[in-house]
């Protein structure tokens, strides 16, 4: 397994506290060398990406290489965030995966033809989570090639 | 009974002072034909009339108006305790997910400072969190079948039977049960999914719920009508899922459809969340058909269940 560029950095939106911890906690035994930052709910995720409001300079909120997202957030919510996303030009090609307690398949439809790279549903087993968050770590920063953060700006 | 103003026979009568003549024809009964020569209504029997008919008008429609926002009503608050359901199942799930994955970090961080029992008590914590999980998933899954559109299409029952029994080979493999179909079955407009489902749900309880030496279960079907039907003319088919199990008593015959009721010890004849017949129900049900059961302790049960025609 290749060890992910020290460039890598994962935006994770999560509201919950207990959920981010369950994620910080199984990413940190996976990799403990990879970068990570929380929104808390979807505006802070918009303000961050977009680089308003407390984001505003550059140095502040570098662009993520990949976004873990929560669909059921307080105020603007996942679902809205992910069309933001993918409809912004230089936004979109950051992979969004969706992780969401909903296996409505209304949602899970709606997140691929938004544009939602993978779908996962949060169990209730943290086993099974450990297991989905090291594939999906494995995949995105061992297996496939991501779009490089230096050219956002062209 | 009279019938005669006088005597007919006597048209002629002798008195006295003469004759006195009393014609036969004024002492019948007096007939007339009214039809056609019944006087023209006058204004205001005409008012009255057609008072009493806005007055009884004014009732049906009264009645219609009623009987039409209920049904409004009932239909939305059908629609709103679905959505309820499914909303407050993902609601609940966030915090149970919590309390599950921090029963494990608990163990993980301080499970050094914990002797076997502290660990076993947090183990059942887990155990816990999971079984109200199956719960929450199982009212999500009901609350479902009310909300998802049926797709109505020819099902060959033959077909839908079969990919019930190979999901449910390992059951009756381990139940050692035989299986009895006396006749092939018919193909009948239905949701084959939600089909599928009813047969499922039935023929696992019909396996599960056996101790005899000799297990059977038999599926058929009867160009029967149900009993206490009104409309019987309209249900081509009732099928039927008969067992020789354990049979149920008569005064649980109601409540066993109630979600999550389970008349044994969670663990006992392989366990299950008690929502099987429930959802069994509410899809005959949303196909406008009827599910009952005839059961003999100790002897055997079978449930019935209709097809709209």
């Amino acid at each position: 397994m290749t060890l992910p560029a020290p460039s890598h950095l994962l935006l994770v939106v999560e509201d919950s506290d207990e959920d981010y911890e369950a994620t910080r906690r199984t990413l940190h035994k996976i990799s403990p060398t990879l970068q990570f930052a929380r929104c808390v709910d979807g505006d802070d995720a918009l303000d961050r990406l977009f680089r308003r409001a407390a984001y505003a300079a550059p140095t502040v909120a570098p662009r993520p290489s990949l976004i873990l997202l929560d669909l059921n957030l307080p105020a603007t919510d996942g679902r809205e965030v992910l069309e933001k996303i993918k409809s912004d030009a230089s936004l979109r090609s950051i992979p969004v995966v969706v992780l969401s307690t909903s296996a409505n398949p209304k949602d899970v439809d709606v997140c691929y033809r938004n544009g939602a790279s993978s779908y996962l549903l949060k169990p209730v087993n943290l086993q099974q989570f450990r297991q989905q968050l090291k594939l999906l770590f494995d995949y995105w920063f061992g297996t496939v090639l991501l779009p490089e953060a230096q050219r956002e700006e062209t | 009974m009279v019938n005669w103003g006088g005597e007919p026979t006597k048209a002629v009568e002798l008195h006295d002072d003469g004759v006195r003549l009393s014609p036969r024809r004024s002492f019948e009964l007096w007939q007339q034909m009214v039809a056609l020569h019944a006087r023209p209504w006058k204004s205001f029997e005409i008012a009255a009339a057609s008072e009493l008919r806005n007055a009884v008008l004014s009732i049906v429609l009264r009645r219609v108006a009623e009987l039409a926002q209920l049904n409004t009503e009932l239909e939305r608050s059908n629609v709103e305790l679905d959505a309820f359901a499914y909303i407050a199942s993902h609601d609940l799930k966030e915090p149970l997910r919590g309390l599950h994955n921090y029963a494990h970090f608990l163990i993980e961080d301080y499970g050094d400072k914990l002797d076997s029992e502290g660990q076993a008590k947090l183990q059942t914590l887990i155990r816990l969190t999971q079984r109200m999980e199956t719960l929450i998933d199982t009212l999500l899954h009901y609350s479902r079948i009310g909300r998802v559109d049926l797709v109505n299409q020819q099902a060959d029952l033959n077909v839908v039977l079969r990919e019930v029994l190979d999901r449910l080979a390992m059951s009756i493999e381990q139940q050692q049960v035989q299986l009895r179909i006396p006749r092939p079955l018919p193909t009948i407009q239905y949701d084959v999914v939600s089909l599928g489902e009813v047969f499922y749900n039935l023929i696992l309880n019909a396996i599960k719920y056996n101790t005899k030496p000799e297990k059977w279960v038999e599926i058929g079907y009867q160009e029967l009508a149900p009993p206490s039907s009104a409309d019987a003319s309209g249900v081509p088919y009732t099928f039927y899922v008969r067992d020789n199990g354990i049979g149920i008593q008569e005064k649980h015959f109601e409540t066993i459809f109630r979600i999550f009721k389970r008349l044994h010890v969670r663990d006992q004849f392989g366990g299950g969340t008690g929502a099987g017949l429930t959802i069994a129900k509410k899809i005959v049900e949303r196909h406008g058909g009827r599910i009952w059961l005839e059961s003999t302790l100790t002897v055997g049960t079978t449930f019935f269940f209709t097809i709209k025609g």
